[in-house]
Protein backbone atom coordinates (compact mmCIF):
# COMPACT_ATOMS: atom_id res chain seq x y z
CA UNK A 1 0.00 0.00 0.00
CA UNK A 2 1.24 3.44 -0.91
CA UNK A 3 2.34 5.63 2.01
CA UNK A 4 -0.39 7.91 3.30
CA UNK A 5 -0.36 11.51 2.18
CA UNK A 6 0.01 14.30 4.71
CA UNK A 7 -3.32 16.04 5.51
CA UNK A 8 -2.19 19.16 3.61
CA UNK A 9 -1.37 17.04 0.59
CA UNK A 10 -4.80 15.37 0.87
CA UNK A 11 -6.38 18.80 0.60
CA UNK A 12 -4.11 20.26 -2.07
CA UNK A 13 -4.21 17.40 -4.56
CA UNK A 14 -7.73 18.31 -5.69
CA UNK A 15 -6.68 21.81 -6.65
CA UNK A 16 -4.21 20.85 -9.36
CA UNK A 17 -2.61 17.37 -9.48
CA UNK A 18 -5.94 15.56 -9.33
CA UNK A 19 -8.17 18.41 -10.39
CA UNK A 20 -11.41 16.63 -11.27
CA UNK A 21 -12.16 18.55 -14.46
CA UNK A 22 -8.73 19.31 -15.89
CA UNK A 23 -6.69 16.28 -14.78
CA UNK A 24 -9.22 13.49 -14.18
CA UNK A 25 -11.76 14.64 -16.78
CA UNK A 26 -14.77 13.80 -14.64
CA UNK A 27 -17.82 15.93 -13.90
CA UNK A 28 -17.69 17.32 -17.43
CA UNK A 29 -21.46 17.38 -17.89
CA UNK A 30 -22.12 20.25 -15.44
CA UNK A 31 -18.84 21.83 -16.50
CA UNK A 32 -20.06 22.15 -20.07
CA UNK A 33 -23.68 22.86 -19.27
CA UNK A 34 -23.81 25.59 -16.64
CA UNK A 35 -20.66 27.63 -17.20
CA UNK A 36 -22.19 30.21 -19.53
CA UNK A 37 -21.64 32.79 -16.81
CA UNK A 38 -19.23 33.12 -13.89
CA UNK A 39 -22.00 33.20 -11.30
CA UNK A 40 -23.59 30.01 -12.62
CA UNK A 41 -20.27 28.17 -12.59
CA UNK A 42 -19.56 29.41 -9.07
CA UNK A 43 -23.00 28.45 -7.72
CA UNK A 44 -22.78 25.00 -9.30
CA UNK A 45 -19.39 24.62 -7.64
CA UNK A 46 -20.85 25.54 -4.25
CA UNK A 47 -23.75 23.10 -4.65
CA UNK A 48 -21.25 20.34 -5.48
CA UNK A 49 -19.03 21.38 -2.57
CA UNK A 50 -21.90 21.03 -0.12
CA UNK A 51 -22.94 17.66 -1.50
CA UNK A 52 -19.42 16.26 -1.74
CA UNK A 53 -18.25 17.34 1.70
CA UNK A 54 -21.41 16.15 3.45
CA UNK A 55 -21.52 12.85 1.55
CA UNK A 56 -17.84 12.13 2.14
CA UNK A 57 -18.22 12.83 5.85
CA UNK A 58 -21.29 10.62 6.08
CA UNK A 59 -19.85 7.74 4.05
CA UNK A 60 -16.60 7.87 5.97
CA UNK A 61 -18.52 7.65 9.26
CA UNK A 62 -20.56 4.75 7.91
CA UNK A 63 -17.62 3.01 6.22
CA UNK A 64 -17.39 0.16 8.76
CA UNK A 65 -21.09 -0.72 8.74
CA UNK A 66 -21.75 -0.61 4.99
CA UNK A 67 -21.46 -4.14 3.54
CA UNK A 68 -19.32 -4.28 0.42
CA UNK A 69 -22.16 -5.73 -1.68
CA UNK A 70 -24.51 -2.78 -1.22
CA UNK A 71 -21.98 0.03 -0.99
CA UNK A 72 -22.93 1.69 -4.30
CA UNK A 73 -26.71 1.86 -3.53
CA UNK A 74 -25.90 3.19 -0.08
CA UNK A 75 -23.58 5.83 -1.55
CA UNK A 76 -26.31 6.85 -3.96
CA UNK A 77 -28.91 7.15 -1.18
CA UNK A 78 -26.58 9.34 0.86
CA UNK A 79 -25.60 11.47 -2.15
CA UNK A 80 -29.20 11.83 -3.33
CA UNK A 81 -30.24 12.94 0.15
CA UNK A 82 -27.69 15.73 0.24
CA UNK A 83 -28.41 16.77 -3.34
CA UNK A 84 -32.11 17.05 -2.53
CA UNK A 85 -31.25 19.10 0.54
CA UNK A 86 -29.07 21.41 -1.57
CA UNK A 87 -31.77 21.66 -4.25
CA UNK A 88 -34.51 22.52 -1.74
CA UNK A 89 -32.35 25.02 0.12
CA UNK A 90 -31.40 26.76 -3.13
CA UNK A 91 -35.02 26.90 -4.26
CA UNK A 92 -36.13 28.26 -0.90
CA UNK A 93 -33.39 30.80 -0.21
CA UNK A 94 -31.75 31.56 -3.57
CA UNK A 95 -34.58 31.14 -6.11
CA UNK A 96 -32.77 33.06 -8.86
CA UNK A 97 -29.72 30.81 -8.77
CA UNK A 98 -31.96 27.78 -8.53
CA UNK A 99 -33.79 28.93 -11.67
CA UNK A 100 -30.53 29.50 -13.56
CA UNK A 101 -29.07 26.11 -12.68
CA UNK A 102 -32.34 24.46 -13.61
CA UNK A 103 -32.23 20.67 -13.85
CA UNK A 104 -28.48 20.51 -13.21
CA UNK A 105 -28.76 20.58 -9.43
CA UNK A 106 -30.76 17.31 -9.20
CA UNK A 107 -28.27 15.86 -11.69
CA UNK A 108 -25.44 16.29 -9.17
CA UNK A 109 -26.61 12.87 -7.94
CA UNK A 110 -25.05 11.27 -10.99
CA UNK A 111 -22.01 13.57 -11.05
CA UNK A 112 -19.14 11.12 -11.17
CA UNK A 113 -16.87 13.30 -9.03
CA UNK A 114 -18.99 12.60 -5.99
CA UNK A 115 -19.45 8.88 -6.48
CA UNK A 116 -15.78 8.54 -7.44
CA UNK A 117 -14.60 10.21 -4.23
CA UNK A 118 -16.86 7.97 -2.11
CA UNK A 119 -15.68 4.80 -3.84
CA UNK A 120 -12.02 5.73 -4.08
CA UNK A 121 -11.48 7.66 -0.91
CA UNK A 122 -14.18 8.34 1.69
CA UNK A 123 -15.14 4.69 2.13
CA UNK A 124 -11.51 3.81 2.96
CA UNK A 125 -10.37 6.77 5.07
CA UNK A 126 -11.09 8.48 8.34
CA UNK A 127 -13.71 11.27 8.45
CA UNK A 128 -11.05 13.98 8.86
CA UNK A 129 -9.15 12.89 5.77
CA UNK A 130 -12.37 12.32 3.83
CA UNK A 131 -13.51 15.87 4.51
CA UNK A 132 -10.10 17.31 3.59
CA UNK A 133 -10.11 15.34 0.34
CA UNK A 134 -13.69 16.38 -0.42
CA UNK A 135 -12.91 20.04 0.31
CA UNK A 136 -9.85 19.99 -1.93
CA UNK A 137 -11.69 18.31 -4.78
CA UNK A 138 -14.69 20.58 -4.59
CA UNK A 139 -12.66 23.75 -4.28
CA UNK A 140 -10.70 22.60 -7.32
CA UNK A 141 -13.98 21.97 -9.10
CA UNK A 142 -15.51 25.30 -8.03
CA UNK A 143 -12.41 27.27 -9.05
CA UNK A 144 -12.27 25.54 -12.42
CA UNK A 145 -15.97 26.16 -13.10
CA UNK A 146 -15.70 29.79 -12.02
CA UNK A 147 -12.71 30.34 -14.31
CA UNK A 148 -14.58 28.55 -17.10
CA UNK A 149 -17.65 30.70 -16.57
CA UNK A 150 -15.55 33.87 -16.38
CA UNK A 151 -13.75 33.14 -19.66
CA UNK A 152 -16.99 32.34 -21.50
CA UNK A 153 -18.86 35.29 -20.00
CA UNK A 154 -15.96 37.68 -20.69
CA UNK A 155 -15.68 36.78 -24.36
CA UNK A 156 -19.34 35.95 -24.92
CA UNK A 157 -20.97 38.91 -23.17
CA UNK A 158 -18.07 41.20 -22.20
CA UNK A 159 -18.63 40.94 -18.45
CA UNK A 160 -17.42 38.88 -15.47
CA UNK A 161 -19.93 38.37 -12.64
CA UNK A 162 -22.06 40.81 -14.68
CA UNK A 163 -19.44 43.57 -14.20
CA UNK A 164 -18.55 45.18 -17.53
CA UNK A 165 -14.90 44.42 -18.31
CA UNK A 166 -14.62 44.75 -22.07
CA UNK A 167 -14.68 48.21 -23.66
CA UNK A 168 -18.06 49.52 -24.85
CA UNK A 169 -17.31 48.92 -28.53
CA UNK A 170 -16.39 45.25 -28.00
CA UNK A 171 -18.59 42.98 -30.11
CA UNK A 172 -19.34 39.88 -27.96
CA UNK A 173 -18.52 36.48 -29.44
CA UNK A 174 -21.95 34.98 -29.00
CA UNK A 175 -20.67 31.46 -29.65
CA UNK A 176 -18.79 31.43 -26.35
CA UNK A 177 -21.99 31.42 -24.30
CA UNK A 178 -23.59 28.83 -26.57
CA UNK A 179 -22.85 25.10 -26.34
CA UNK A 180 -19.86 25.09 -28.77
CA UNK A 181 -18.14 27.72 -26.61
CA UNK A 182 -18.15 25.25 -23.71
CA UNK A 183 -16.29 22.65 -25.76
CA UNK A 184 -13.82 25.19 -27.12
CA UNK A 185 -13.06 26.46 -23.61
CA UNK A 186 -12.74 22.92 -22.25
CA UNK A 187 -10.29 21.95 -24.99
CA UNK A 188 -8.17 25.05 -24.47
CA UNK A 189 -8.15 24.72 -20.68
CA UNK A 190 -7.14 21.05 -20.76
CA UNK A 191 -4.49 21.86 -23.35
CA UNK A 192 -3.15 24.65 -21.17
CA UNK A 193 -3.03 22.46 -18.07
CA UNK A 194 -1.23 19.70 -19.98
CA UNK A 195 1.28 22.20 -21.30
CA UNK A 196 1.92 23.61 -17.81
CA UNK A 197 2.39 20.10 -16.40
CA UNK A 198 4.76 19.12 -19.17
CA UNK A 199 6.81 22.23 -18.52
CA UNK A 200 6.90 21.55 -14.79
CA UNK A 201 8.04 17.98 -15.35
CA UNK A 202 11.10 19.09 -17.29
CA UNK B 1 -27.04 -12.19 11.87
CA UNK B 2 -26.62 -13.64 8.42
CA UNK B 3 -25.00 -11.60 5.67
CA UNK B 4 -28.15 -11.00 3.61
CA UNK B 5 -30.05 -9.67 6.64
CA UNK B 6 -27.31 -7.14 7.16
CA UNK B 7 -27.53 -5.99 3.54
CA UNK B 8 -31.27 -5.47 3.80
CA UNK B 9 -31.01 -3.80 7.19
CA UNK B 10 -28.34 -1.29 6.13
CA UNK B 11 -30.12 -0.31 2.94
CA UNK B 12 -33.53 -0.06 4.60
CA UNK B 13 -32.19 1.97 7.48
CA UNK B 14 -30.35 4.40 5.24
CA UNK B 15 -33.44 4.82 3.07
CA UNK B 16 -35.66 5.44 6.11
CA UNK B 17 -33.19 7.90 7.59
CA UNK B 18 -32.83 9.71 4.29
CA UNK B 19 -36.62 9.85 3.78
CA UNK B 20 -37.29 11.20 7.26
CA UNK B 21 -34.54 13.79 6.98
CA UNK B 22 -35.94 15.06 3.67
CA UNK B 23 -39.52 15.09 4.94
CA UNK B 24 -38.36 17.12 7.92
CA UNK B 25 -36.47 19.55 5.69
CA UNK B 26 -39.50 19.89 3.45
CA UNK B 27 -41.47 21.30 6.40
CA UNK B 28 -39.19 24.33 6.36
CA UNK B 29 -38.47 24.79 2.66
CA UNK B 30 -41.89 24.07 1.15
CA UNK B 31 -43.66 27.15 2.57
CA UNK B 32 -40.71 29.31 1.48
CA UNK B 33 -40.74 27.88 -2.05
CA UNK B 34 -44.48 28.25 -2.56
CA UNK B 35 -44.42 31.72 -0.99
CA UNK B 36 -41.76 32.68 -3.51
CA UNK B 37 -43.77 31.27 -6.41
CA UNK B 38 -46.86 33.13 -5.20
CA UNK B 39 -44.83 36.30 -4.93
CA UNK B 40 -43.47 35.93 -8.45
CA UNK B 41 -46.96 35.31 -9.85
CA UNK B 42 -48.44 38.19 -7.85
CA UNK B 43 -45.78 40.61 -9.07
CA UNK B 44 -46.24 39.42 -12.63
CA UNK B 45 -50.01 39.76 -12.36
CA UNK B 46 -49.89 43.26 -10.97
CA UNK B 47 -47.44 44.22 -13.71
CA UNK B 48 -49.75 42.98 -16.50
CA UNK B 49 -52.93 44.30 -14.85
CA UNK B 50 -51.61 47.56 -13.36
CA UNK B 51 -55.03 49.19 -13.01
CA UNK B 52 -56.66 46.43 -11.01
CA UNK B 53 -57.09 46.85 -7.26
CA UNK B 54 -57.69 43.17 -6.64
CA UNK B 55 -56.94 40.12 -8.75
CA UNK B 56 -58.82 36.87 -8.32
CA UNK B 57 -57.96 33.56 -9.91
CA UNK B 58 -60.75 31.52 -11.46
CA UNK B 59 -60.70 27.99 -12.80
CA UNK B 60 -62.60 27.64 -16.07
CA UNK B 61 -62.48 24.46 -18.15
CA UNK B 62 -58.99 23.48 -16.93
CA UNK B 63 -57.72 26.97 -17.57
CA UNK B 64 -56.61 29.40 -14.94
CA UNK B 65 -57.99 32.89 -15.50
CA UNK B 66 -56.99 35.90 -13.44
CA UNK B 67 -59.74 38.46 -13.21
CA UNK B 68 -58.85 41.98 -12.15
CA UNK B 69 -61.32 44.29 -10.40
CA UNK B 70 -61.21 48.06 -9.93
CA UNK B 71 -62.10 49.88 -6.70
CA UNK B 72 -65.83 49.73 -7.57
CA UNK B 73 -65.54 45.93 -7.86
CA UNK B 74 -66.05 46.07 -11.60
CA UNK B 75 -64.01 43.79 -13.84
CA UNK B 76 -61.32 45.89 -15.51
CA UNK B 77 -58.90 43.31 -16.81
CA UNK B 78 -58.25 39.66 -17.45
CA UNK B 79 -54.90 37.93 -17.37
CA UNK B 80 -54.08 34.52 -18.71
CA UNK B 81 -51.08 32.29 -19.02
CA UNK B 82 -50.08 31.61 -22.62
CA UNK B 83 -47.86 28.59 -23.09
CA UNK B 84 -46.30 27.10 -26.18
CA UNK B 85 -43.07 26.18 -27.89
CA UNK B 86 -40.50 28.74 -28.91
CA UNK B 87 -37.46 28.09 -31.07
CA UNK B 88 -35.83 25.68 -28.61
CA UNK B 89 -37.65 26.04 -25.33
CA UNK B 90 -41.06 26.30 -23.77
CA UNK B 91 -42.43 29.83 -23.53
CA UNK B 92 -44.64 30.87 -20.64
CA UNK B 93 -46.10 34.32 -21.09
CA UNK B 94 -48.54 36.12 -18.84
CA UNK B 95 -50.89 38.24 -20.95
CA UNK B 96 -52.96 41.04 -19.42
CA UNK B 97 -56.04 42.05 -21.44
CA UNK B 98 -58.65 44.71 -20.95
CA UNK B 99 -62.12 43.62 -19.82
CA UNK B 100 -63.41 43.40 -23.39
CA UNK B 101 -60.51 41.27 -24.59
CA UNK B 102 -59.93 43.74 -27.39
CA UNK B 103 -56.61 45.16 -26.27
CA UNK B 104 -53.52 43.85 -24.53
CA UNK B 105 -52.60 45.87 -21.46
CA UNK B 106 -49.16 44.37 -20.96
CA UNK B 107 -47.40 41.06 -21.32
CA UNK B 108 -44.70 39.52 -19.18
CA UNK B 109 -42.47 36.67 -20.28
CA UNK B 110 -42.26 34.38 -17.29
CA UNK B 111 -40.12 31.65 -18.72
CA UNK B 112 -38.00 31.13 -21.81
CA UNK B 113 -34.70 29.43 -22.54
CA UNK B 114 -34.17 30.55 -26.11
CA UNK B 115 -30.73 30.88 -27.74
CA UNK B 116 -28.64 33.14 -25.49
CA UNK B 117 -27.96 36.49 -27.12
CA UNK B 118 -30.48 35.99 -29.93
CA UNK B 119 -33.81 34.44 -28.92
CA UNK B 120 -33.42 35.75 -25.36
CA UNK B 121 -33.93 39.24 -26.79
CA UNK B 122 -37.67 38.56 -26.57
CA UNK B 123 -37.20 39.07 -22.84
CA UNK B 124 -34.11 41.20 -22.58
CA UNK B 125 -32.18 42.90 -25.39
CA UNK B 126 -28.84 44.13 -24.03
CA UNK B 127 -27.99 45.73 -27.38
CA UNK B 128 -30.72 48.29 -26.79
CA UNK B 129 -29.31 50.26 -23.88
CA UNK B 130 -32.29 52.61 -23.63
CA UNK B 131 -35.03 49.98 -23.41
CA UNK B 132 -33.86 46.38 -23.25
CA UNK B 133 -37.47 45.25 -22.92
CA UNK B 134 -38.57 46.88 -26.17
CA UNK B 135 -39.87 43.66 -27.67
CA UNK B 136 -42.39 42.84 -24.96
CA UNK B 137 -43.24 46.54 -24.55
CA UNK B 138 -44.52 46.56 -28.11
CA UNK B 139 -47.48 44.55 -26.86
CA UNK B 140 -48.57 47.33 -24.49
CA UNK B 141 -51.96 48.67 -25.63
CA UNK B 142 -51.82 46.48 -28.73
CA UNK B 143 -55.12 46.03 -30.52
CA UNK B 144 -56.01 42.33 -30.57
CA UNK B 145 -59.45 42.51 -32.17
CA UNK B 146 -57.77 40.64 -34.98
CA UNK B 147 -54.86 38.24 -34.69
CA UNK B 148 -51.50 39.86 -33.90
CA UNK B 149 -49.11 39.85 -36.83
CA UNK B 150 -45.38 40.53 -36.98
CA UNK B 151 -43.64 42.65 -39.57
CA UNK B 152 -40.11 43.61 -40.48
CA UNK B 153 -38.40 46.73 -41.81
CA UNK B 154 -41.29 49.11 -41.29
CA UNK B 155 -42.99 50.86 -38.41
CA UNK B 156 -45.64 48.62 -36.89
CA UNK B 157 -49.18 49.89 -36.48
CA UNK B 158 -50.55 49.13 -33.01
CA UNK B 159 -54.12 49.65 -34.16
CA UNK B 160 -53.85 46.82 -36.66
CA UNK B 161 -52.18 44.58 -34.12
CA UNK B 162 -48.72 44.72 -35.60
CA UNK B 163 -45.42 44.25 -33.81
CA UNK B 164 -41.85 44.31 -35.07
CA UNK B 165 -39.96 41.01 -35.15
CA UNK B 166 -36.40 40.88 -33.77
CA UNK B 167 -33.71 40.68 -36.44
CA UNK B 168 -31.82 37.44 -35.87
CA UNK B 169 -34.59 36.03 -33.71
CA UNK B 170 -37.48 35.86 -36.14
CA UNK B 171 -38.57 32.40 -35.06
CA UNK B 172 -38.62 33.32 -31.38
CA UNK B 173 -40.51 36.55 -32.12
CA UNK B 174 -42.98 34.65 -34.24
CA UNK B 175 -43.41 32.04 -31.52
CA UNK B 176 -44.33 34.74 -28.99
CA UNK B 177 -46.94 36.11 -31.40
CA UNK B 178 -48.34 32.64 -32.12
CA UNK B 179 -48.50 31.63 -28.48
CA UNK B 180 -50.34 34.83 -27.54
CA UNK B 181 -52.72 34.62 -30.52
CA UNK B 182 -53.63 31.04 -29.69
CA UNK B 183 -54.23 31.87 -26.03
CA UNK B 184 -56.46 34.84 -26.82
CA UNK B 185 -58.56 32.90 -29.36
CA UNK B 186 -58.91 30.09 -26.86
CA UNK B 187 -59.93 32.35 -23.99
CA UNK B 188 -62.51 34.18 -26.14
CA UNK B 189 -64.27 30.90 -26.85
CA UNK B 190 -64.08 29.82 -23.22
CA UNK B 191 -65.51 33.11 -21.97
CA UNK B 192 -68.27 33.01 -24.52
CA UNK B 193 -69.24 29.52 -23.46
CA UNK B 194 -69.24 30.52 -19.79
CA UNK B 195 -71.33 33.65 -19.37
CA UNK B 196 -71.64 32.86 -15.66
CA UNK B 197 -68.08 34.10 -15.20
CA UNK B 198 -69.51 37.57 -15.07
CA UNK B 199 -66.97 38.83 -17.52
CA UNK B 200 -68.39 41.70 -19.55
CA UNK B 201 -69.47 40.52 -23.01
CA UNK B 202 -66.74 40.86 -25.55
CA UNK B 203 -67.07 43.62 -28.09
CA UNK B 204 -64.73 42.50 -30.76
CA UNK B 205 -64.80 42.82 -34.50
CA UNK B 206 -64.86 39.09 -34.68
CA UNK B 207 -68.26 38.24 -33.22
CA UNK B 208 -68.50 34.49 -33.05
CA UNK B 209 -71.24 32.25 -34.34
CA UNK B 210 -72.86 29.81 -31.92
CA UNK B 211 -70.70 26.79 -31.23
CA UNK B 212 -72.80 24.33 -33.16
CA UNK B 213 -72.68 22.47 -36.45
CA UNK B 214 -76.47 22.46 -36.79
CA UNK B 215 -77.60 24.77 -39.55
CA UNK B 216 -80.85 25.69 -37.79
CA UNK B 217 -78.97 26.93 -34.75
CA UNK B 218 -76.50 28.81 -36.91
CA UNK B 219 -79.23 30.52 -38.91
CA UNK B 220 -81.11 31.72 -35.85
CA UNK B 221 -81.55 35.50 -35.90
CA UNK B 222 -79.80 35.97 -39.22
CA UNK B 223 -81.33 37.87 -42.11
CA UNK B 224 -81.36 36.06 -45.46
CA UNK B 225 -80.46 38.09 -48.56
CA UNK B 226 -80.27 36.95 -52.19
CA UNK B 227 -77.62 38.66 -54.28
CA UNK B 228 -76.48 37.73 -57.77
CA UNK B 229 -78.10 34.29 -57.39
CA UNK B 230 -76.24 33.56 -54.16
CA UNK B 231 -77.67 33.37 -50.64
CA UNK B 232 -76.11 35.40 -47.84
CA UNK B 233 -77.02 35.37 -44.16
CA UNK B 234 -76.44 38.70 -42.46
CA UNK B 235 -75.54 39.03 -38.80
CA UNK B 236 -76.63 42.37 -37.34
CA UNK B 237 -76.10 44.03 -33.99
CA UNK B 238 -78.78 45.83 -31.98
CA UNK B 239 -78.37 49.06 -33.97
CA UNK B 240 -78.90 47.26 -37.24
CA UNK B 241 -75.26 47.43 -38.32
CA UNK B 242 -74.04 44.38 -40.21
CA UNK B 243 -71.38 42.64 -38.13
CA UNK B 244 -70.87 39.55 -40.21
CA UNK B 245 -71.82 37.82 -43.43
CA UNK B 246 -72.30 34.09 -43.68
CA UNK B 247 -72.81 31.76 -46.60
CA UNK B 248 -72.78 28.06 -47.31
CA UNK B 249 -70.49 26.50 -49.87
CA UNK B 250 -69.53 22.98 -50.75
CA UNK B 251 -67.08 20.95 -52.79
CA UNK B 252 -65.62 17.49 -53.02
CA UNK B 253 -63.27 16.23 -50.39
CA UNK B 254 -61.38 12.94 -50.44
CA UNK B 255 -64.42 10.71 -50.77
CA UNK B 256 -67.43 12.87 -49.98
CA UNK B 257 -68.94 16.28 -50.45
CA UNK B 258 -67.87 18.72 -47.76
CA UNK B 259 -70.38 21.41 -46.93
CA UNK B 260 -68.99 24.43 -45.14
CA UNK B 261 -70.56 27.36 -43.33
CA UNK B 262 -68.35 30.42 -43.65
CA UNK B 263 -68.83 33.62 -41.70
CA UNK B 264 -66.70 36.58 -42.79
CA UNK B 265 -66.16 40.21 -41.84
CA UNK B 266 -68.64 42.63 -43.49
CA UNK B 267 -65.83 43.81 -45.82
CA UNK B 268 -64.68 40.28 -46.65
CA UNK B 269 -61.27 41.02 -45.11
CA UNK B 270 -61.11 38.10 -42.69
CA UNK B 271 -62.93 34.92 -41.75
CA UNK B 272 -64.84 35.12 -38.50
CA UNK B 273 -65.82 31.52 -38.16
CA UNK B 274 -65.86 28.29 -40.10
CA UNK B 275 -68.15 25.31 -39.51
CA UNK B 276 -68.18 22.03 -41.36
CA UNK B 277 -71.87 21.22 -41.80
CA UNK B 278 -71.63 17.96 -43.67
CA UNK B 279 -68.85 15.56 -44.57
CA UNK B 280 -68.41 11.84 -44.90
CA UNK B 281 -64.64 11.52 -45.06
CA UNK B 282 -62.61 8.47 -44.00
CA UNK B 283 -63.33 7.89 -40.30
CA UNK B 284 -60.32 8.66 -38.07
CA UNK B 285 -58.41 10.12 -41.02
CA UNK B 286 -60.32 12.66 -43.04
CA UNK B 287 -62.74 13.28 -40.19
CA UNK B 288 -59.88 14.89 -38.32
CA UNK B 289 -60.85 18.13 -40.08
CA UNK B 290 -63.69 18.28 -37.53
CA UNK B 291 -62.27 16.46 -34.57
CA UNK B 292 -58.58 15.65 -34.46
CA UNK B 293 -58.15 12.84 -31.97
CA UNK B 294 -54.37 12.96 -32.55
CA UNK B 295 -54.35 16.32 -30.84
CA UNK B 296 -56.41 15.80 -27.67
CA UNK B 297 -55.44 19.21 -26.28
CA UNK B 298 -57.31 21.00 -29.03
CA UNK B 299 -59.31 18.66 -31.22
CA UNK B 300 -60.78 21.47 -33.30
CA UNK B 301 -57.47 23.19 -34.07
CA UNK B 302 -57.89 22.80 -37.82
CA UNK B 303 -61.18 24.69 -37.92
CA UNK B 304 -60.06 27.12 -35.22
CA UNK B 305 -57.13 28.36 -37.26
CA UNK B 306 -59.57 29.99 -39.69
CA UNK B 307 -60.91 32.32 -37.01
CA UNK B 308 -59.43 35.74 -37.70
CA UNK B 309 -57.70 34.50 -40.86
CA UNK B 310 -57.09 37.27 -43.39
CA UNK B 311 -58.55 36.51 -46.80
CA UNK B 312 -57.46 39.52 -48.83
CA UNK B 313 -55.46 37.05 -50.93
CA UNK B 314 -55.95 33.31 -51.37
CA UNK B 315 -55.45 31.10 -48.34
CA UNK B 316 -52.09 29.33 -48.45
CA UNK B 317 -50.88 26.19 -46.74
CA UNK B 318 -47.63 26.25 -44.77
CA UNK B 319 -45.79 23.44 -42.98
CA UNK B 320 -45.56 25.10 -39.58
CA UNK B 321 -46.26 28.27 -37.59
CA UNK B 322 -48.84 29.76 -39.94
CA UNK B 323 -49.28 33.53 -39.87
CA UNK B 324 -53.03 34.27 -39.93
CA UNK B 325 -52.35 37.86 -40.98
CA UNK B 326 -50.91 36.53 -44.24
CA UNK B 327 -53.73 34.05 -44.78
CA UNK B 328 -51.62 31.05 -43.83
CA UNK B 329 -53.00 27.83 -42.34
CA UNK B 330 -51.64 24.37 -41.70
CA UNK B 331 -52.93 21.17 -43.28
CA UNK B 332 -53.37 17.99 -41.23
CA UNK B 333 -50.63 15.45 -41.90
CA UNK B 334 -52.38 12.14 -42.41
CA UNK B 335 -55.48 13.92 -43.66
CA UNK B 336 -53.83 16.07 -46.29
CA UNK B 337 -56.41 15.57 -49.03
CA UNK B 338 -59.40 16.27 -46.80
CA UNK B 339 -57.83 19.30 -45.15
CA UNK B 340 -56.50 20.82 -48.39
CA UNK B 341 -59.96 20.21 -49.90
CA UNK B 342 -61.48 22.52 -47.27
CA UNK B 343 -58.96 25.20 -48.20
CA UNK B 344 -59.54 24.68 -51.91
CA UNK B 345 -63.32 24.94 -51.47
CA UNK B 346 -62.83 28.20 -49.58
CA UNK B 347 -60.42 29.59 -52.16
CA UNK B 348 -62.91 28.74 -54.92
CA UNK B 349 -65.89 30.25 -53.13
CA UNK B 350 -64.54 33.36 -51.41
CA UNK B 351 -63.66 35.49 -54.47
CA UNK B 352 -66.99 34.65 -56.16
CA UNK B 353 -69.06 35.40 -53.05
CA UNK B 354 -67.06 38.58 -52.45
CA UNK B 355 -67.74 39.90 -55.95
CA UNK B 356 -71.42 38.97 -55.80
CA UNK B 357 -71.94 40.52 -52.41
CA UNK B 358 -70.02 43.75 -52.97
CA UNK B 359 -71.60 44.29 -56.40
Amino acid sequence: MAPKNTPTREFLKGLWDENPVLRMLIGLCPTLAVTNSAINGFSMGLAVTFTLVMSSLMISLMRNIIPKEVRIPTFIIVIATFVTIADKLLAAYFPDISKALGPFVPLIVVNCIILARQEAFASKNSPGRAVLDALGMSIGFTLTLTIFGSIRELIGVGTIFTIQIMPENFEPWMIMVLQPGAFITLGLMIGLSNWLNARRAK
Amino acid sequence: MTKSYKLILVLTLSAILSGSLLAFLNLFTEPKISAYQDKVLKEALSSVLPYSERIESKQVEDRELYVGYDSQNKINGIALLAEGNGFQSKLRILVGLDATLSQIVKIKILEQKETPGLGTKIEDDPTSKSSPKWFSQQFDQLNVKQAISYIKNKTPDKNSGEIMAITGATISSKAVVDVINAAITDIRLVIQKNPSLGIIPITTDIALCPDDNNLEVLLKGLETVEKDGKTFYLKKNSTGKITGIAFITSGSGFQSTIKIWVCVQPDFSAIQELRILEQDETPDWGTRIIKDSENPKNETWFIDQFTGLKIAQLITIVKDSPNPAKGEVMAISGATISSTAVIRILNDALPAYRTSYLK
